[in-house]
């Protein structure tokens, strides 16, 4: 593999749960407009649209725990990269963690990358 | 097509004729009554006279000039016609019963029609619906069915409904020489015989390829089509588009275009809820091509090497750290035991592997696929238990190259390890395209995590059941009361809600049913499913 798609999908997904905890508005670079997000059974088109879905989310404090990272190298060639986690949910003060799985297809774009499309299910 | 539970209204019927195609059988026999000198009043004021005078409601009224006619039950018909001469709005009522000929219910006439065309039509040793030339059939056309188009497309579409529930057999349709220039008015073939095996369009004057569209990935099964005699094949494309609407079509116009032997078997039927699909094409591909690869992932690993080519990629994650929820009894919640097979092939990027190791555990190639397939443990999916599988399926344009269209799966669900007889939970996400050589799929990327067990809770009740609890992807304003999964209402309500959708978004019956089906029959979530949809859906969705 002649990029590192697999520090790239690290650095992605740590970069994105910090975000995620802090503010989830600040997600929005990370989309375009032709970005989908698929959450549960939900699906929304476009950076506003996903991170009003983000950010309407009925939680105040939310930490993912990683615990499984597997990254694919997409297209050959095209510098693609498909991520797939699995790990904890950790809402407000709830007591117990809920799992989750997340699909991230990351398209590269000049100097970095953003999310083309966003799978995430509870797994419990 | 769902023709039940609703009689005629009757106001807006403009006296087309019957092609009320409920199960009258089962009703009494209606008698058509003509009323005379109703004019000084309305027609709702002759109905509640004649209700006031007899306890009788006239059903199904409809205007012609002077003529105002309506049906009651046969029994009732004396106690009607004896008010013959009453005075009603200052005129004398004149009341007569149709003569006997024409005083069954048009309706019965209707469907009595319909089903001696289709017994006639129907070869049942052959399994051949042979509905060819339909414009000389001189019934069709005493009864004036094929009058125009209208009158012509409801026509068949009773008569499809009909052969849907009495001919359950079909496997071959013929709609040779019915002077086709467009399919709108026998779409409702592919609703009702999904399965169709053999269909023949030949001498019809299907203009291009574009025309069979609508039935794009709308018969899976369809093995053979011959659309002989027909102006598209002036387009030396045509062939070739048409193979590709069809996954599983090996002869076309008596030509082998694709091997047989190399098609994925027949798909389980595999209802899979709740998902999310972005089009209907998208589902039926996703859900027949899940329930084969789980098939074969259960019985036979090295049936999937077609699937895969040498760009491939198979990689799996061995998630030993998962929410041990109470709610869960302990059994067979196990944690994972570390030294099962899973970790020599995991490749968790989130621990650290040495370089080498990740590189080595992401399998490149259909050999290197199958080489770590067969060093899985053995599996067992019950498919048939649809509640404990979810299912998302999203188009992915160019994957490999511009043009492709592709569609990302990823399925969640349970499995039985049957060496270590543990059930366990998976992901699985699957980036799957049209093979470039035509007929089958190939999988690009394929990435599996195994966990352990953590039911089913949460796709089984996705929005009520974690009321209680926490409810990270609960937004009140966009996701309304939930149906309970997999309920489907009875025909009056499910009716009802359809031509709501229909009514607010413009969609034809044929989509408004889809997208509640896919929604569970929550018109909110259909409303949702339709927003997100809405461009990528055809023209043809939506009425006019």
């Amino acid at each position: 593999m002649s990029f590192d798609y697999q520090g790239l999908a690290q650095q992605f997904v740590n970069h994105y749960y910090s975000q995620f905890s802090a503010d989830r508005g600040s997600l929005a670079p990370l989309y375009r407009d032709h970005s989908m997000l698929t959450f549960e059974r939900d699906q929304v088109q476009g950076t506003q649209a996903i991170v009003e879905k983000l950010t309407s989310l009925g939680f105040q404090k939310v930490q993912h725990e990683i615990a499984t990272l597997d990254a694919q190298p997409g297209t050959p060639g095209n510098r693609d990269v498909i991520v797939m986690v699995t790990g904890k949910l950790l809402i407000d003060d709830e007591p117990t963690p809920k799992g989750y799985s997340q699909v991230f297809h990351l398209i590269p774009e000049g100097d970095s990358y953003y999310v083309y499309n966003d799978i995430f299910r509870l797994v419990f | 097509m769902s023709y039940r539970g609703r009689g005629r209204s009757g106001q807006n019927n403009g006296g087309q004729g019957g092609m009320q195609v409920d199960g009258s059988n089962n009703s009494p026999s209606l008698v058509a009554l003509d009323f005379q000198n109703w004019q000084g009043g309305t027609q709702s004021d002759l109905i509640s006279f004649i209700k006031r005078k007899s306890r009788i409601t006239l059903q199904n009224p409809r205007v012609n000039g002077p003529v105002l006619t309506a049906f009651v039950p046969e029994r009732d018909v004396s106690i009607v016609t004896k008010l013959n001469g009453i005075r009603f709005a200052g005129q004398a009522l004149q009341i007569s019963a149709q003569s006997s000929a024409s005083t069954t219910n048009a309706t019965i006439q209707t469907v009595d029609v319909l089903t001696g065309f289709l017994n006639s039509r129907y070869n049942a040793s052959a399994q051949l619906l042979n509905l060819s030339n339909m414009g000389q059939d001189p019934v069709l056309l005493e009864r004036g069915m094929l009058a125009n188009p209208t009158t012509a497309t409801k026509m068949f579409m009773a008569l499809m409904k009909m052969a849907k529930d009495n001919l359950p057999g079909v496997r071959s349709v013929s709609l040779e020489t019915n002077q086709l220039t467009d399919i709108s008015s026998v779409q409702s073939l592919s609703t009702s015989f999904p399965n169709l095996e053999n269909l023949s369009l030949a001498n019809n004057m299907l203009p291009n390829f574009q025309a069979l569209l609508p039935w794009r990935n709308r018969f899976p099964k369809l093995r053979e089509l011959v659309i002989q005699g027909n102006p598209l094949l002036n387009d030396p494309n045509s062939q070739r588009e048409i193979v590709s609407m069809f996954p599983r079509l090996v002869m076309l116009d008596g030509v082998t275009v694709r091997n047989e032997a190399d098609l994925p078997r027949d798909a389980l039927p595999m209802p899979v809820l709740p998902t999310f699909f972005e089009t209907p094409e998208i589902q039926n591909l996703s859900q027949s091509f899940l329930a084969e690869f789980l098939r074969c992932w259960d019985t036979d690993r090295s049936q999937l090497l077609g699937l895969y080519d040498d760009a491939s990629m198979f990689s799996m994650c061995y998630n030993t750290n998962t929410p041990k929820l109470p709610s869960h009894q302990p059994t067979n919640r196990r944690g994972p035991n570390p030294n099962t097979p899973y970790t020599s092939t995991s490749r968790n990027l989130a621990f650290s592997n040495t370089p080498a190791t990740r590189n080595q555990r992401l399998a490149i190639g259909r050999n290197a696929i199958l080489t770590v397939f067969q060093k899985l443990p053995a599996t067992k999916h019950d498919l048939s238990q649809a509640h404990k599988f979810a299912i998302d399926g999203i188009a992915l344009n160019g994957v490999r190259s511009p043009q492709d269209s592709a569609i990302s799966v990823s399925i969640h669900g349970e499995m039985l390890d049957v060496t270590s007889n543990l059930t366990r939970s998976f992901d699985r996400t699957l980036v799957i395209l049209p093979s470039p050589v035509g007929g089958s799929f190939v999988i690009a990327s394929d990435m599996l995590t195994i966990r352990s067990a953590a039911g089913s809770d949460a796709f089984t009740s996705p929005r009520a059941g974690q009321s209680a609890n926490v409810t990270p992807h609960v937004t009140p304003a966009t996701t309304p009361t939930p149906a309970p999964t997999g309920a489907t209402p009875d025909p009056s309500t499910a009716e009802t809600l359809v031509h709501q959708l229909m009514a607010q978004t413009g969609l034809t019956l044929k989509y408004a049913q889809e997208c509640l089906q896919q929604a569970n029959f929550d018109l909110g979530l259909a409303l949702n499913l339709f927003q997100q949809s809405r461009s990528q859906l055809p023209p043809d969705a939506f009425a006019q």
